[in-house]
């Protein structure tokens, strides 16, 4: 029962916080651009996303006549369950599930699928591609992530999350183990498709990419999946690497590593697929590697 | 351009092909591109232009030459300063009229503030094509002070009509002046702000070095202009070369780079906004008292002649041919557009190259559509 609440209150209360992040974004990268943002909605332009939603949810459900009929509908879905799935080993939800990591990197793994499915069943060359490039990345980013993860992991000796944030506790693992945190900063951003690592809906070139063909309710779940990873990823950054700790504290944690993601954005042209390649591979990858032969060597 | 795969017998392979554009948002307008592409190869390319054909040059024909003078703006209408120059400089060259020289010094000012402004709109919307967001805002904010001052001075902020056979609409008052004087330097300082953030930006460098490589033998021979030619190596610069205006009594400095890629084009770009703003300067200090416009007969009658008058717009050579009946008419114009000649050497360009590199080429030839199709 008590879990039946806890995961109504996450599917509630998740894409607000979502949401939230996408209006928080917008009015951030505004002011790095010169410019107002979103703020006729409520105070401060609090309420856009609200208005977004709704707008969104209203709108004609259109798919067009070539797509693959249950392969469009279910992308949308499967691109929403694995990201609020992977909420449910975060401490402040479950602190008992003893298999953090290893559920987090099983689950959060599937996400590929969603884009595949969707660049698949749109139809469209544009779609296409851009699911072929978010496929590549996604596979090959992975890697590093777990690499990454496997750290802090290997330090605490558990691979619960909680334990992992209590056992950080005279310095967090983001001066310990450096290497490790900034290799999981990038590879989190590419994962989430953050700009500049955005390629697989390089505006400029794929129009949108994965999803060029949707619009309404479906368009609307890529976009809560979108910032829910988002704030999945800084999550777990603000528990792994920067030492957990209440409530306030990870929310505080949270915002300054969304606040630097986005700030990344304003200031970063787009990478292209086969530089994000060869970082992935021959700079993110040895560098993690090397992070973990660190800490065999500090705890020898 | 069309390369054929190799054929095998187990798997059947084919070249994706992709329709970029009219209605993509990298094309810079209704420039439609087909590329043939084998995986983010490209491996063919064939352009399609003509979605913005306005008949501007036979209606030259049918409008008279005074009635034909607003035309010229909706030609190129990011720079429409060059165009009004370059049909008002053959007019004049056909009808042997010259403009007296403070209406020649205040012609020079508007050409290198327009030239300023359609750099300034190229380089935002070419970061936005690299995928870098910001710029794109900065520039504009600074392009709005530039139509700011033109609208001051014209009425309009891109479709001016300011010149006119021998002469201007307008005189410039001198509150005018002393604010442009006063915006140089803060361009100035903008310009040294733009290159600081953006120069260095690794994954920029990574994005637009050694791509769109084009030799300054093969640039000639494709007939290509302005900085386009210029980043090739080849110093080439209408201002200088063929003088015309206020530019015969100035020495305009050249600015070439020999890499002749996309990097290349565009440092070619932000050191010729440089130039423009010593230029603006030097105008300022040139600009006499005196009439704005020359004895005109009250109704132009194009003689029986012809006649060549090229500029060097923000673009590259933007040239005129008119030729004149003794009517009201022209009998014939003919445009030379920059931009549609760059566009030629385009699949040059791009095999060989991914889609992300396509669109950063396509954004560094630097296309108006509106002057490709006219």
């Amino acid at each position: 029962m008590k879990t039946l609440i806890i995961a109504v209150l996450v599917g509630m209360v998740i894409p607000g916080i979502a949401a939230f992040l996408l209006w928080y974004e917008r009015r951030l990268l505004a002011r790095l651009q010169v410019r107002m943002g979103p703020n006729r909605v409520g105070p401060q332009g609090l309420w856009q996303s609200l208005a977004d939603i709704i707008k969104l949810l209203s709108k004609t459900d259109t798919m067009p006549k070539t797509a693959h009929p249950w392969l469009f509908r279910l992308a949308p879905v499967m691109a929403f369950s694995p990201v609020f799935v992977a909420f449910a080993a975060l401490p402040q939800i479950d602190p008992g599930l003893n298999i953090g990591i290893l559920y987090l990197t099983a689950v959060l793994s599937l996400e590929v699928l969603s884009i595949l499915a969707a660049a698949m069943g749109s139809h469209s060359k544009y779609a296409l591609l851009g699911g072929l490039r978010a496929s590549a990345q996604m596979v090959s980013y992975e890697v590093p992530l777990t690499l990454a993860l496997i750290g802090p992991a290997m330090a605490a000796g558990s691979l619960n999350l909680s334990v992992i944030a209590s056992s950080q506790h005279p310095l967090p693992y983001l001066l310990t183990q450096p290497l490790g945190a900034i290799g999981f900063f990038i590879a989190a951003m590419a994962e989430a498709h953050r700009p500049p690592f955005d390629l697989s809906e390089a505006e400029s070139e794929l129009v949108a990419g994965y999803h060029v063909e949707y619009s309404g309710v479906r368009f609307a779940l890529f976009v809560v999946s979108e910032y829910a990873h988002l704030l999945l990823l800084s999550w777990l950054m603000a528990v792994v690497f920067l030492g957990g700790g209440a409530a306030w504290m990870i929310a505080l944690k949270i915002m300054a590593v969304v606040s630097i993601i986005i700030w990344l954005r304003a200031t970063m042209p787009r990478i292209r697929a086969d530089q994000l390649m060869a970082l992935g591979w021959k700079i993110l990858i040895p560098l993690t590697s090397l992070n973990l032969i660190w800490i065999v060597a500090w705890n020898l | 351009m069309k390369t054929q795969l190799p054929h095998k017998e187990s798997v059947t392979q084919e070249e994706l092909v992709l329709n970029l554009g009219p209605q993509h948002p990298s094309t810079h307008g209704v420039f439609r591109m087909v590329l043939d592409l084998r995986g983010e190869m490209i491996v063919g390319v064939t352009p399609h232009m003509g979605y913005l054909h306005r008949g501007f040059e036979k209606l030259a024909e049918r409008r008279t030459a005074v009635q034909y003078q607003p035309y010229p703006d909706r030609w190129d209408y990011l720079a429409a300063m060059f165009d009004e120059m370059a049909y008002i400089g053959a007019g004049e060259a056909l009808l042997g009229i010259e403009a007296p020289k403070r209406a020649q010094v205040l012609r020079g000012i508007v050409m290198e503030l327009n030239r300023l402004a359609s750099h300034l709109l190229w380089l935002g919307t070419f970061l936005l094509d690299v995928g870098a967001l910001s710029p794109f805002l900065y520039t504009f904010r600074e392009r709005e002070m530039i139509l700011d001052l033109l609208m001051e001075l014209t009425g309009a902020r891109l479709t001016y009509s300011y010149l006119r056979f021998g002469g201007m609409t307008h005189d410039a008052d001198e509150t005018w002046l002393k604010k442009l004087g006063a915006g140089v330097p803060y361009f100035r300082q903008r310009l040294k702000e733009y290159r600081m953030l953006i120069d260095d930006n690794a994954i920029f460098r990574k994005r637009v070095e050694k791509i769109g490589i084009i030799s300054g033998s093969t640039a000639i021979r494709y007939g290509l202009g302005g900085p386009m030619l210029r980043a090739s190596g080849v110093s080439w610069d209408l201002r200088r070369n063929r003088p015309y205006g206020i530019y015969r009594d100035v020495s305009t400095p050249v600015v070439t780079q020999e890499a002749g890629d996309t990097w290349a084009r565009y440092v070619v770009r932000m050191d010729e906004m440089a130039v423009s703003l010593d230029l603006l300067e030097i105008f300022l200090d040139l600009i006499p008292q005196g009439p704005l416009n020359a004895k005109v007969p009250k109704n132009i009658k194009f003689p029986d002649q012809e006649t060549y008058f090229a500029v060097e717009g923000p673009r590259g050579e933007l040239g005129v041919y008119l030729v004149g009946d003794g009517s009201v008419h022209a009998k014939r114009m003919k445009i030379r557009p920059p931009s549609l000649f760059n566009l030629q050497a385009l699949s040059q360009l791009l095999v060989g190259s991914m889609v992300s590199d396509a669109i950063a080429i396509l954004g560094s030839v630097d296309i108006v559509l509106g002057e490709v199709d006219r």
